[in-house]
């Protein structure tokens, strides 16, 4: 009897709410060390997408397809995305970080990621984005998906992305797991 | 040749999908007991009053609930990563929000994007409806950074699984007068002494006994907002397990009867068209031979026939054995 199987298939479907007119994104899945993928790659990047001032949001549709084998209930993917803006002088600054809960039902989903970006709230840090537009960046990602460091911390919050996604799961029911 | 060769590829390609793959998973609890899991984020706030929040929340574990803090197949017995998974109460950043159009008003929205994992060893035993819970209070710092709790909101983990939303409505105690007064100049508010405090409709009096709350000394309370919620709720269980193994060997028995009764019936198929010919073959040579029979008769008392079936030493020792006897007859004449 095999090990429970997990596909997810969808694309990262638009971005809204971004000050700038010229967008792109990074995302990655991160899992538990009981997944193992077996198929699909688990992290991309998307065209940088310029838009024109009468839309509301970034279309990408940027497709996805990753295979995973799941050996404990622990470690459910999350799908991280990492929002960049491109400045009229072609400078690239961070616009958001976000990361988003993978439904555990099988059957297609839409999920949105609401992104925030550190904030700098010093005095000279204000300055210094205003006047050189420099933004504070994570220089670790892994606070994106954990709860330390977080106390004190500051963050702005900016748009938000949409995920379209589908679901299949296998031999799950077998192992006597529920999903749905 | 170039098709086989590209047979042979995906062949090996499955094969070897299906060795990655293996099998086995975590073991279940043991019978009677329940392993369910909730992992989620704490997606938003909306609607407070405040653009500067940050959320803490605790869990509140009912009885015939416990934390499963590891089991041994993660593990193999060392007991790791306790600080990320299970974390029984944290703090989020403080988060500046966004204004947003939400139900045709012009609100606050501060995003958090932050992620709990929790898993429980539930007794089921017993029955009883309780659930934990999670239970919020939500901070405020403005520009003059002082702090404020901005509301308070309790959320019961849902019974089903699968994938939920939730938003949760907070409330906050409204004080006297003067409390409003300090916390509107000099910030601070009235709190809840302990977090538990928002879910429990009863009070302990002096015996220890269960005593309800006297509806006048409820604190009075007014609206705030609301905090999104997505999770996930997986179970595993043995006897679901159990369960499910049987039913799928069933089907599975099922289905491999299906198929011998199939390929036993193509056999049969076979085997009697097989028969069919064999027999319509039998039944020709037969045809045949009784043609050659019934001509036969024609020929019985005719020369030509009996030349042709007579061996071909026949005529030779016939008419040797002739000349032998009429030679005997010869000399016995003479």
């Amino acid at each position: 009897m095999a090990t429970p199987q997990l596909h997810l298939i969808g694309e990262i479907k638009s971005a809204k709410n971004f000050e700038s007119n010229r967008l792109f994104c990074k995302w990655e899945f991160k899992y538990g060390k009981h997944l193992t993928v077996i198929d699909g790659n688990t992290e991309g990047e998307t065209f940088e997408e310029e838009k024109p001032d009468k839309e509301t949001a970034f279309y990408f549709d940027h497709p996805f397809d990753i295979h995973f084998k799941v050996e404990s209930m622990r470690g459910w993917p999350k799908v991280v995305v990492e929002v960049w803006e491109v400045a009229d002088d072609g400078k690239y600054f961070i616009a958001g970080y976000g990361t988003g809960t993978i439904p555990c039902s099988p059957g297609s989903h839409n999920i949105e990621i609401k992104c925030w970006r550190p904030k700098d709230q010093t005095w000279y840090g204000y300055l210094r984005e205003s006047l050189l537009g420099v933004r504070s960046e994570l220089a670790t990602k892994e606070m994106l998906l954990s709860s330390m460091e977080r106390n004190l911390f500051e963050s702005e919050t900016t748009g938000s992305i949409t995920v379209d996604i589908g679901i299949i799961a296998k031999d799950f029911e077998l192992y006597g797991i529920k999903l749905s | 040749m170039a098709e086989t060769l590209g047979l042979a590829f995906v062949k090996k390609e499955i094969q070897l999908q299906n060795n990655l793959i293996g099998s086995g998973f975590a073991e279940p609890p043991p019978s009677g007991s329940k392993r369910v899991s909730y992992t989620g984020e704490i997606v938003s706030a909306i609607g407070f009053d405040q653009p500067k929040l940050s959320i803490t929340y605790k869990v509140h574990v009912p009885e015939l609930w416990e934390f499963d803090d590891y089991n041994s197949y993660e593990t193999l017995g060392i007991i790791k990563d306790l600080d990320e998974v299970n974390k029984r109460d944290s703090i989020t950043q403080f988060s500046y929000a966004n204004i947003i159009d939400y139900n045709h008003q012009r609100v606050y929205e501060s995003s958090f994007c932050f992620p709990f994992d929790l898993q429980f060893l539930q007794d089921t035993k017993e029955e009883s409806s309780e659930r934990p819970y999670l239970l919020f209070q939500v901070n405020s710092l403005d520009s003059w950074s002082r702090h404020r709790i901005e509301g308070y909101g309790s959320l019961q983990f849902p019974s089903e699984e699968g994938y939920h939303e939730f938003k949760v409505q907070c409330w906050k105690p409204r004080g006297t007068f003067q409390n409003e007064l300090h916390s509107f100049f000099l910030g601070g508010s009235v709190r809840v002494l302990e977090l538990e405090d928002i879910i429990q409709s009863y009070k302990l009096n002096e015996k220890g006994e269960r005593e309800m709350i006297p509806y006048d000394s409820l604190p009075q309370t007014e609206d705030s907002g609301e905090i999104v919620i997505k999770l996930n709720c997986l179970s595993h269980s043995y006897d679901l397990k159990k369960e499910n193994r049987k039913q799928y060997d069933i089907e599975k028995k099922k289905q491999d009867e299906e198929i011998v009764r199939r390929i036993n019936a193509e056999r049969i198929k076979l085997i009697k068209q097989y028969r069919k010919k064999i027999k319509k073959e039998i039944l020709e040579e037969e045809e045949l031979y009784t043609e050659d029979y019934s001509r036969s008769g024609d020929y019985t008392d005719s020369r030509d026939y009996r030349d042709s079936y007579l061996p071909d030493s026949y005529d030779q020792s016939y008419d040797d054995d002739d000349r032998y006897y009429n030679k005997e007859s010869h000399k016995s004449y003479d």
